[in-house]
């Protein structure tokens, strides 16, 4: 043993705890922005931190969360604070704040300087893979993006409606579909030409019949020819069957080919119909029945605040992680390691903030306080599952004597079925400011109106619900780009010009990762109605137009068709309708003559009997007599 | 320079008086330093033994440095093997959870993959680690002591002047 080497051992444990007591709040100033860097995507900054490690408190001066879409703004910003953790959690690297009370945060507060980070450092932190909530964004805008052009031109619908290109760029299914049954009927009728042509019956039929009506039984004077005449009928049946037989099963052969085209007219309809049908889509004819009216005027609005909260909500989700199974070995840096938890029994989770008040106000400044907000939240966790308890948020705020807001919020992630559900009130907010797309036939602004906005959001596993109900009054629209350039359009603007109420209804189902989103509104309904009215008459003539090109278009094919299918039925089925006629009779005739030589055989049998019977007797008489 | 030092420490130990189980025991605690994260709980009592054993400093410092090399290599293989030890054996989960538990020994890291993987790894090592420096150090003292010692760059190491040189160098250049 080196004894003496204690001495260096405690210079460097020194040298070391040293270095660290000075470093300390550096190093956890560095953790903290290194933590919130890599959930918000842009910088996050604390000035002044200051831990206490007798007391175990911890203070700072400012601490700001760069907005990731506006870096030159912050997302939050907080002044001082001061909080102490529980010592025992402590010792056990548990950071566990029993309660923490954050005054004075603003959010939209200018920056001194820009808060992106490095584009390197950024990459880093987007390389996550995109989940339910990105796709649903992407699907949102699409929504947007993908509705039609509103086409409100009455004049359009009847004059500049080119049927004929519309044919053309159409390509008319129904008369490719039409010749091919023409093709068909053709070819069908050349085989039983053909076959027609090598069947001749007539002569065989004629010697039967011939052979048949010779044989006339009363003429017959004995017993044995009759029997000789009967053979005779029976072979000429037993020929006529097989002859039969083959009649019969060419006239069975023939009308089932011939019948499958007399249901032609109902497959042409079909086929029409599809083609109609097709154009009226090229056409893009306007519905005017659902001109979404609400969603060109709201929706993009609508989309941009639900996109902006759906970030909030995917950054709540990495503050409140969701429970996983096992944990799942993740990708991470050089040297860098993944660290794994185990249950706790304290039931402290690694990072627990237990309760959290709040107060300060959303805008920037004291000039421009927005609404002074005041709550609490409770259960804030990194390892929700761990501390057994929803995290449970509750802010009140209000601007002016009016004017208020209410979240409230429940984020269930103690089982690996989550289930979130967030309530969002806001009072008469004033519309004026909302901002509505420029669309050609419908207002581009608001300039007078409140409104209250109710929205309430539900998430689970797969499964994403949001509904917003705004219901707006005393409203009146701007109509500076309007285009009143038709009937259509003015009655567009007299109506809105009308309405001093809006209700916007917004639904949204995202289940199995399909999107389902919904914005209905009362202008739709109001306006519809007059368009229908005014528009119904003119879509209806363009749609007898395109109906009645397509008609004239199929008309000759289908004359021609019919004309094809009448000839060759005449031409196929006539001969074999006759052979099948002249067969049946002869083969009637054959059983008839049959019977007759039959009874004439029995009856003249019977007769011979009676008189060799008279003969027998008589003999015997004499016999006796004698 | 600091290297140059190292080195020329190094020589004089291999040459010294110590003996091939000081000189090998100084290497295998140093690998375990240089395995590992440096700041980790565990290294305290590393460091501790190294001290207060009469193990060779120098061979543990260079030890330190050469396997904080091999661990960079292979940090990938750490991730791995920690992982599947802290997640993947059952059997393991209640003393890892008695750990996690305990009060300071949670403070150690043990549930970081890369400290678990390597410190898991190392001290596997140690004994073989042992065995095969101590073999090289008997090896080197029989077969190559007597040539190195001939080779110029031995002397000069040796002779530190190298490190007297650079010292010069650096007050030239009025640093």
């Amino acid at each position: 043993m080196r004894w003496k080497g204690f001495i260096p051992f405690l210079v460097l444990i020194g040298i070391v705890c040293v270095v660290s007591i000075l470093f300390m709040d550096r190093w956890i100033e560095g953790g903290i922005e290194k933590t919130g860097e890599a959930i918000v995507g842009a910088k996050v900054e604390m000035d002044g931190l200051h831990f206490n490690l007798f007391n175990l408190s911890v203070e700072w001066d400012r601490f700001q969360v760069t907005d990731p879409k506006n870096t030159m703004q912050n997302l939050i910003e907080i002044g001082r604070t001061d909080f102490n953790m529980r010592s025992a959690a402590l010792l056990r690297k548990w950071f566990v704040i029993e309660e923490i009370t954050v005054a004075d945060v603003r959010s939209g507060t200018e920056r001194a300087y820009d808060g992106a980070l490095p584009p390197k450092k950024q990459e880093a932190e987007e390389s996550d893979e995109p989940g339910m909530l990105d796709h649903l964004k992407d699907q949102l805008q699409r929504e947007i993006d993908q509705l039609p052009v509103m086409q409100l031109s009455s004049s359009d619908l009847t004059q500049k409606l080119n049927v004929d290109s519309l044919v053309q760029m159409a390509d008319l299914k129904v008369l490719d579909r039409v010749d091919s049954l023409k093709t068909d009927l053709n070819q069908t009728s050349d085989e039983w030409n053909r076959f027609l042509s090598d069947f001749h019956p007539e002569e065989e039929l004629k010697m039967i019949r011939d052979n048949i009506t010779s044989i006339d039984p009363k003429g017959i004077k004995t017993v044995p020819e009759l029997v000789a005449a009967l053979g005779k009928v029976q072979s000429a049946q037993s020929t006529m069957q097989n002859l039969k037989e083959t009649v019969d099963l060419k006239y069975r052969e023939a009308h089932d080919d011939f019948d499958r085209f007399s249901y032609y007219p109902q497959h042409i309809d079909r086929w029409i119909n599809e083609d109609y049908q097709r154009i009226l889509q090229k056409a893009k004819l306007p519905d005017l029945s659902a001109q979404n009216i609400g969603k060109r005027l709201f929706g993009q609005e609508m989309v941009n605040r639900i996109q902006t909260w759906i970030d909030y909500y995917a950054l709540i989700q990495k503050i409140i992680p969701e429970k996983k199974e096992k944990p799942e070995k993740e990708e991470r840096p050089r040297l860098e390691g993944q660290t794994i938890h185990f249950a706790d029994r304290h039931g402290w989770p690694s990072f627990l903030i237990e309760h959290l008040l709040l107060s300060g106000q959303t805008g920037s400044s004291d000039e421009q306080p927005g609404f002074v907000m005041q709550g609490e939240a409770s259960g804030i966790t990194s390892q929700p599952w761990i501390y057994g308890k929803p995290t449970v948020i509750d802010l009140r705020g209000a601007r002016g004597e009016q004017r208020s807001l209410r979240i409230t919020g429940s984020f269930d992630h103690t089982t690996t079925a989550i289930r979130d559900s967030i309530a969002f009130a806001l009072q008469n907010i004033p519309l004026q400011n909302m901002a509505i797309a420029e669309t050609p036939y419908l207002p581009s602004s608001i300039s007078r109106g409140w409104a209250d906005v109710n929205a309430f959001t539900r998430i689970a596993e797969g499964y994403f619900e949001m509904q917003i109900h705004v219901n707006g009054r005393d409203v009146a629209f701007g109509f500076e780009s309007f285009e009143a350039d038709n009937v259509l359009s003015q009655a567009i603007q007299k109506i809105l010009a009308g309405l001093n109420r809006i209700d916007i209804q917004t639904n949204l189902y995202v289940r199995d990762a399909v999107v389902d989103f919904r914005l209905t509104s009362n202008l739709d309904q109001v306006v519809s109605n007059e368009l229908k009215k005014m528009g119904s008459q003119a879509l209806a003539e363009a749609e007898t137009r395109i109906r009645q090109r397509i008609d004239q278009l199929s008309r000759d094919r289908i004359t021609d068709l019919e004309h094809l299918l009448t000839q060759n039925q005449v031409a196929v089925l006539g001969p074999i309708d006759q052979y099948k006629k002249q067969s049946d009779a002869i083969r009637t005739l054959i059983d008839e003559k049959l019977q007759e030589v039959q009874a004439d055989i029995n009856q003249r049998q019977q007769g011979e009997a009676g008189d060799l019977q008279e003969r027998a007797k008589s003999l015997l008489e004499d016999l006796f007599n004698q | 320079m600091f290297i140059l030092k190292l080195l020329s420490k190094l020589l004089k130990a291999l040459q010294s008086a110590d003996s091939p189980n000081q000189l090998a025991w100084g290497f295998a605690l140093g690998a375990i330093l240089g395995l590992t994260p440096l700041w980790n709980l565990h290294n305290i009592l590393i460091i501790l033994l190294i001290f207060i054993l009469k193990v060779n400093l120098s061979s543990a410092l260079f030890s330190l440095i050469l396997f904080s090399l091999i661990a960079w290599i292979f940090d990938p293989l750490f991730h791995t093997l920690g992982f599947a030890l802290l997640v993947q054996l059952p059997f393991l989960q209640s003393l890892w959870n008695l750990l996690y538990n305990a009060p300071v020994l949670s403070l150690s890291r043990f549930n970081d993959t890369i400290v678990m993987g390597s410190l898991f790894c190392s001290l596997i090592l140690l004994v073989p680690n042992f065995l095969l420096f101590r073999w090289m150090v008997v090896l080197y003292r029989r077969t190559w002591n007597e040539s190195v010692k001939k080779w110029r760059l031995a002397k000069i190491l040796k002779s530190s002047k190298a490190v007297r040189f650079y010292q010069k160098v650096k007050f030239l250049g009025g640093k």
